[in-house]
């Protein structure tokens, strides 16, 4: 099968130009402006962007175990719906990722229900540093440092610097600390108002942590990425260390801050908390100015039910891979970064921080993982319009304009949305295991 | 006529503020600092917090030399055209705070202006030895057209340098404004950073059920010539930008100084409730205001601009209405701090210094917060917020 897609803006490795990207089987076989060839498929993108495909290195898509929230199935056509053609999922399900079989059970599982490329962490216990050392088919190991999560709390400080010495896959982890957030929690117990959430985990539980975590990996010198980075504050911790340490922030870190609370309540608790306006504007500008190098969701879908139960008891998370891409494609349009800081930031710089095979540019010999992306889109974001089994979004009621029009994964179209906005999805799991190659080294050595 | 000296910049300069605040920032980031509007809650939050950490380092030698090396390679230039002391020494402060070299103009003569130079090509000719000029001078809007002319330069590929109005002729005086405002973020913080000890808000909150930490929720009191008082309207119109806060403006019934149109154009806009007054023992809602008040801004009535009319007028007027006594001092709540921009008038007396010692008095402290905030705001401008945190964390680390 070979599609041919013509005159649309490519973002491509070099240069962001308007030429003809030509797709035979899985591959982008061919980037040139003045390219004749019969194709099965021709499409004409003029005045629509293409860009690869996005890779989002932190989701929670509940699948096994907690399906009634969410399951691969939905997750994944919407992942197609909102641009992201590949996932990297946390091992926090039932059971949880934290043996080599049970990776492989989840692979298995993904293989028969994926719409999108897929690849499942690996979760530390405090006893299964053997599995860590030689699990395979994984992008890397994920500890959850101080914040309640079952089993994967790892608190104890020898089990932590036995996973950053004695281990070799890139290590991320949730930095929160334990004892700042029990202090905290004492502090405010007898508060019923979820704004008390951004109180209890507070900067300095955020700080503390990631200082702790940044100590040990270059302490080791261990390639190692922050997830969900939320505070001003994390900045010049995750800037010393500066070709080891790569770092992440999520979408409700630069969009939502604790003045959202009176409007959204519990469906913007996360761990860690939102925090500031001020925190809003200094991670904005950490991205830009190159300091901070992944934007990823943290899609974590409760049910609606769960999250209206009262404060302390509604869980923490909310849906957001259908609606990232168009989130700061709005950005773009609004003339705040551009399309080339994008792909870096959604792309290209989740490929190189994990390894990925293949992936994260449009180049020739690459995997045909695209979007077709139409600038002057504009979609109010609704409840009623979400893929994600949990059926909201923190966005509802929010127009965006820039939204993904069209989705290519491994060369196939999996999702179409016509001019009326109306979506066609190809109903079959045809998603693949992204393929890694530790050897690469990471980020800061590609 | 200003008009014919900036006729290059007169389009831009006819425009509502709100129009021009894009042009003095890039990348979520002010390059130039013309208006106290560009003072968004969310940048005042990260000035707070970088004026914290300068204090804070400031207070031991191994913290200040750091300080010292953050801006050793730049120099600044103070132009200084009007006459001012307090705010040139307290940038000058500032300055050597970070390690900023900087030179003075503070007499035009001085400069090529006699022979006939435009303040324009003074301005370019600056900028070529300084990496930042901040100015203070009779001419209207005269930043805010360096502003525009460097933004020009910017754009060409051209050597360019920030400019910060240091509360230039009738205009604004935005850093005035952030001074005011790091000391209400700090008063009602309640010294209350470390969740290990004794909350003081706790203690207040006892005493006063809705009380809450922050800017935000509170009734701001302006006491005396709010009319000509620029700080007064800086500050009230960067405090509507907080949820929930409401305004008093007690000022002698007197067209000059009453509150007039913009400013309560500009409050109306904002959605902010605001109620006038005649005097400090008056009564809203069934409740003398002094009782009400979370945040009480004092100033001196301006006489020195009078005309001859006006001064006859004036003087009629009683103005024992608008000063601290001792008994308005007492009705006011236990936190409420007591600011004043000062120089204060010795003969109106609106604030006593017999009041000097109260805990609650800031316009000392207020005066140092200036400082502090001058240098977090040079921090902001030459990007260098997360060196100065990471000094900060190294300190605490005792060196790491």
């Amino acid at each position: 099968m070979k599609t041919l897609i013509k005159n649309a803006t490519v973002v491509a490795e070099q240069e962001t130009l308007q030429t003809n990207v030509l797709i035979a089987g899985s591959k982008i076989v061919a980037i040139d402006p003045a390219l004749h060839t019969d194709a099965d498929e021709t499409i004409d993108a003029r005045g629509l962007v293409l860009m690869p495909g996005v890779i989002d290195d932190q989701v929670h898509f509940r699948q096994p175990g907690l399906t009634h929230k969410e399951d691969l199935e939905h997750a994944t056509r919407a992942c197609a719906k909102g641009g992201v053609t590949s996932f990297l999922e946390m091992p926090n399900t039932v059971p949880t990722t934290t043996s080599q079989q049970r990776l492989n059970e989840k692979l298995d599982l993904a293989s028969q229900l994926c719409r999108v490329n897929y690849g499942f962490y690996i979760g530390a216990t405090p006893t299964n540093l053997q599995e860590l050392k030689c699990a395979k088919r994984t992008p890397g190991i994920k500890i959850f440092i101080g914040s309640s999560t079952g089993d994967l709390l790892v608190d104890e400080q020898t089990v932590l610097e036995q996973i950053f010495a004695e281990t070799t896959l890139p290590i991320c982890a949730h930095c929160e600390d334990e004892s700042t957030v029990r202090a905290n929690a004492d502090r405010y117990a007898d508060s019923t108002d979820v704004a008390t959430h951004s109180l209890v985990r507070d900067h300095r539980a955020a700080v503390i942590a990631t200082q702790r975590a940044i100590d040990l990996a270059t302490r080791f010198n261990h390639p190692f990425h922050v997830l969900h980075v939320s505070t001003a504050d994390e900045i010049p911790i995750v800037l010393a260390a500066r070709g080891i340490v790569t770092a992440e922030v999520c979408h409700h870190h630069l969009f939502f801050n604790t003045d959202d609370y009176a409007r959204l309540g519990s469906l913007i608790k996360m761990n860690p908390s939102v925090k500031s306006q001020a925190d809003n504007q200094a991670l904005w500008r950490a991205l830009i100015e190159g300091n901070l190098q992944v934007i990823a969701t943290d899609h974590a879908p409760h049910t609606l039910v769960e999250k209206s139960q009262p404060y302390p008891q509604c869980p923490s998370g909310l849906p957001a891979v259908e609606n990232s891409l168009a989130l700061i494609l709005n950005e773009v349009v609004a003339g705040r970064c551009t399309l080339e800081q994008v792909v870096q930031w959604m792309c290209t710089a989740p490929a190189m921080v994990w390894n990925i095979v293949g992936k994260g540019i449009i180049a020739e010999g690459y995997d045909a993982d695209l979007v077709l992306v139409d600038l002057d889109r504009t979609i109010t974001v609704l409840n009623s319009n979400q893929q994600t089994k949990c059926g909201w979004s923190p966005w509802h009621g929010t127009e965006l304009t820039g939204w993904p029009v069209r989705t290519w994964v491994m060369g196939q179209s999996v999702f179409i949305l016509n001019e009326d906005n109306v979506p066609w999805f190809l109903d079959q799991p045809i998603g693949t295991e992204i393929q890694f190659d530790p050897g690469r080294g990471g980020y800061w050595k590609q | 006529m200003p008009g014919s000296e900036f006729a290059e910049f007169e389009q831009r300069l006819n425009r509502p503020v709100s129009e021009k605040l894009v042009e003095f920032e890039t990348d979520y980031r002010l390059h130039h600092l013309i208006f106290a509007k560009q003072l968004t809650p969310a940048l005042l939050e990260e000035l707070r917090r970088s004026a914290d950490v300068i204090r804070k380092l400031s207070r031991s030698p191994t913290g200040a030399n750091l300080l010292r090396k953050l801006l050793s390679h730049k120099r600044a230039m103070l132009y200084f055209t009007q006459p001012s002391t307090r705010t040139f020494l307290s940038f000058m402060a500032a300055c050597q705070i970070l390690g900023l070299t900087c030179n003075e103009v503070r007499d035009p003569k001085t400069s090529s202006e006699v022979k006939r130079e435009s303040p324009m090509d003074s301005i370019r000719m600056f900028s070529s030895y300084f990496d930042v000029i901040i100015m203070r001078s009779q001419k209207p809007n005269y930043a805010e057209c360096c502003a525009y002319l460097m933004n020009d330069l910017m754009q060409r590929g051209k050597r360019w340098v920030p400019i910060i109005n240091g509360g230039a002729g009738s205009d604004e005086h935005p850093t005035q404004a952030l001074l005011d405002v790091y000391t209400i973020l700090r008063t009602f913080e309640f010294g209350d950073r470390d969740p290990n000890e004794k909350s003081r808000y706790l203690e207040l909150k006892a005493h006063y059920p809705s009380l809450i930490p922050g800017p935000e929720g509170k009734t701001y009191a302006f006491c005396g010539d709010i009319g000509r008082g620029r700080t007064v309207k800086s500050l009230a119109t960067v405090l509507a930008k907080y949820a929930d806060v409401r305004m008093f403006f007690i000022a002698p019934d007197h067209p000059q100084l009453k509150m007039d149109r913009s400013l309560r154009g500009e409050l109306t806009d904002a959605k902010v409730p605001f109620y006038e007054f005649n005097t400090l023992d008056a009564v809203h809602e069934g409740m003398p205001i002094l009782d009400q008040v979370d945040c009480l801004y004092m100033t001196r009535i301006q006489r020195e601009h009078n005309t001859p009319s006006v001064e006859a007028e004036i003087a009629e007027i009683d103005f024992s209405h608008f000063c601290l006594s001792l008994p308005r001092l007492a009705r006011l709540r236990s936190y409420v701090p007591i600011m004043h921009p000062f120089p204060r008038d010795s003969e109106m007396n609106e604030i006593p210094t017999s009041i000097d010692n109260d805990p609650r008095v800031m316009y000392f402290r207020q005066a140092r917060n200036g400082m502090w905030a001058r240098a977090s705001l040079l921090v902001h401008i030459f990007k260098l917020e997360n060196q100065l945190h990471a000094l900060s964390l190294d300190l605490d680390l005792g060196g790491k």
